[in-house]
């Protein structure tokens, strides 16, 4: 009787004890586990620099072709384009009237 | 007893440690933190790019582009003269080509041999940095960087770059350095829209390795840059083309000193198209002289001569004082006032002339006679009424407006000759914008070259705006019959475009020299819109002391129906006839 009662006043410690063990197991591997990362990421400063650089690059190319894009597109330059290709501008238009022109009924 | 002492010895070490670590992690917590910072924490600015310019349909005007600054560290560079050599020959083939010239392998070799000893002298110096080039383009910078010299190096920047050349240069302005060095635009648009183009720069705050790598779980700050803004223009890429084709032809056949163009739509006051010669290049404004840089259409004055009859005209008809059919008793030769005898243009006189017919010879007597039934105060009033003598609002940095003349030193003579046009200053905005209100049913419009502003994406439209109605529609239409008389039948008819009703009136205006009018120098100009019963567009042609001829007739009005026809065709405008 005496040892049942012992034992019974023991299970509530030993819960509790068996909770600690757990959280310090878990806390150890958190512990481990932020370690790792933060090590891990350490390096990834040069990773960061080289994607800054390489987005540097890639917006001073996006800047330079659309400059390009604009500068082809000018009118001094279709101009200077059209008239390789044979293009002259228009003198004298003719008009029509849309009475005067031949219906297909 | 030992015991006891070790104790009390372990206990007073203990207490000094505790002390010890007070001191530093509490009391100098703060100094030891900030020297940490300095060493961890790195900042650097976030430029914020200078908005771009856009004509109507989206084309870019103006936007940025990369340049670099080269600098040489003379204590490194071993051999001057031949890193000078080949920088100079690079150099000078990117210069060709930033200025669009058609680089054909025939560099000029001085060019090449200045450059080379200017750098050479640089690089002798005995200094640790020099400038040796600066707004080198990227092409440029990457042939230096394959060259693998020693002590050459490059300092990112940004400079503006234009497609389109000097196309438009007066209505942009330019960007150049303040006082402080920093970008700020002068002149045009990019004078009164700074504020809205340079934008707003940001500041990076991170922590960084001993490597000077940053440190991804580290501090982190950024505060970011707010770019500058875009401006979309009322500018038709286009049509200022066809317009500063047409006045560059037309400086050389009629040599003039300078000459401007406006082209306005007379509905909204959206400024289409405008030039003025002499210009620049805004990508290399310091090659040109200063005097060029300001916009003669809003900024030069200058006497209106005949096109101002079209608004004494409608002040007149406006009041009910004449009908274009009512007729001028002191027609029949030249009128005396004070002392002074005006004269028609040609000596020619017209008894009886109509109301039309004075506007389609150009009669100053008979202006003269409409002055006199209009009086002083109504006048005065129409002039202040249509906007001359006052500033139009319009947003470009460089605008300028004369005085008008208070009344009260008006004498009978200044009644007389302003019913012509003479004695009395605008500038070309504020005449087509009074034009433009018989355009467009009376209405005065604020004129504007922005029609909108984008910022992060949200558009703010830049609405028309009304600023006054100095005539009634009635009034407008009548007048412009009247207009398109004097392009028919007038001195002009021979250049007008045949089944097109366009109002207009021309004007040679005498320029006041040193206190009188010198004969042989004129302002040769042509004001008018079209198409007359829906107008499209209102347009100003003025010359400068056109020395083919002093007459607007035969050189402003040349000018005028040769753009016209260009933007009628532009805008699918068939004749009527």
């Amino acid at each position: 009787m005496k040892r049942i009662r012992q034992e019974e006043e023991n299970r509530p410690q030993r819960k509790i004890a068996k909770f600690i063990k757990i959280g310090a197991v878990l806390f150890f591997v958190v512990l481990m586990l932020e370690i790792w990362m933060t090590n891990r990421l350490s390096t990834y400063g040069s990773k960061i620099e080289e994607m800054k650089e390489a987005q540097a690059k890639l917006t001073l190319e996006n800047q330079v072709l659309e400059n390009q894009v604009a500068q082809k597109s000018s009118l001094l330059s279709l101009e200077s384009k059209a008239g390789q290709l044979g293009f002259n501008s228009i003198k004298n238009p003719e008009y029509y009237h849309p009475a005067s022109l031949a219906s297909a009924e | 007893m030992r015991l006891k002492a070790a104790k009390i010895i372990y206990i007073i070490l203990l207490f000094g440690i505790i002390v010890r670590l007070f001191y530093w992690q509490i009391l100098r917590s703060d100094d030891l933190s900030a020297m940490a910072e300095q060493q961890h924490l790195v900042s650097f600015k976030l430029d914020a790019p200078r908005g771009s310019i856009l004509s109507s349909d989206g084309s870019i005007l103006v936007s940025n582009q990369p340049t670099f600054l080269l600098y040489g560290l003379p204590k490194v560079v071993k051999n001057p003269e031949d890193t000078a050599s080949k920088l100079a020959k690079i150099l000078v083939v990117g210069r060709y080509r930033d200025k669009n010239e058609e680089n054909t392998g025939e560099i000029n070799p001085q060019e090449v041999l200045d450059l080379k000893d200017e750098i050479s002298g640089k690089l002798s110096q005995d200094l640790y940095w020099v400038i040796l080039n600066k707004n080198i383009d990227l092409s440029t910078k990457n042939e230096i960087d394959n060259l693998h010299l020693d002590g050459i190096g490059f300092e990112a920047g940004t400079s503006r770059f234009y497609p389109e050349s000097s196309s438009a240069a007066h209505v942009l302005g330019f960007v150049g350095s303040d006082p402080v060095g920093n970008m700020t635009g002068y002149f045009g648009v990019e004078g009164f829209y700074n504020g809205y183009l340079k934008g707003i720069g940001g500041t990076v705050t991170e922590e960084k390795d001993a490597q000077g790598l940053p440190i991804l779980m580290g501090k982190f700050l950024k505060m970011d840059a707010k770019n500058g803004s875009d401006l979309v223009l009322n500018i038709d890429r286009s049509v200022q083309y066809v317009v500063e084709k047409n006045l560059k032809e037309g400086m050389q056949k009629y040599g003039a000193r300078s000459g401007s163009v406006i082209v306005m739509d007379p509905k909204t006051g959206g400024v289409i198209a405008m030039a003025g010669y002499p210009n620049y290049d805004p990508g290399h404004f310091d090659d040109f002289p200063k005097e060029n840089f300001k916009n003669p259409a809003v900024a030069e004055s200058y006497e209106p001569g005949s096109t101002f009859k079209a608004l004494v005209m409608s002040a007149a008809i406006n009041e009910k004082l004449v009908t274009p059919e009512t007729k001028c008793d002191i027609c029949a030769g030249p009128v005396e006032i004070s002392g002074y005898a005006i004269r028609t243009w040609n000596n020619k006189y017209n008894p009886d002339s109509t109301m039309t017919d004075v506007l389609v010879h150009s009669d100053n007597t008979g202006m003269v006679f409409v002055g006199r039934k209009l009086g002083l105060d109504k006048l005065y009033q129409y002039i202040q009424n249509f906007g001359i003598g006052s500033s139009t609002g319009i947003d470009l940095q460089d605008e300028e407006s004369p005085e008008l003349r208070p009344k009260k030193d008006w004498r009978e003579i200044d009644l007389a000759t302003a019913t012509f046009g003479q004695g009395l200053a605008t500038t070309p905005i504020q005449m087509v914008r009074a034009i433009g209100a018989i355009a467009n049913h009376g209405y005065l419009m604020e004129p504007h070259i922005v029609r909108s502003i984008r910022t992060d994406g949200r558009v703010t439209t830049i609405k028309p705006k009304i600023v006054g109605r100095p005539i009634t529609d009635e009034t407008a239409k009548t007048v412009t019959q009247m207009m398109v008389d004097a392009v028919e039948k007038g001195e002009a008819k021979v250049f007008s475009l045949k089944g097109f009703h366009i109002a207009g009136k021309t004007g040679t205006a005498q320029i006041p020299v040193a206190g009188h009018y010198d004969a042989s120098k004129t302002i040769a100009s042509f004001v008018g819109f079209a198409p007359a019963d829906d107008p499209r567009f209102v347009m100003l042609v003025r010359y400068d002391e056109p020395s083919s001829s002093i007459y607007g007739a035969e050189t402003a009005a040349p000018t005028f129906f040769a753009i016209a026809k260009e933007l009628l065709l532009y805008y699918n405008i068939a004749p009527s006839n």
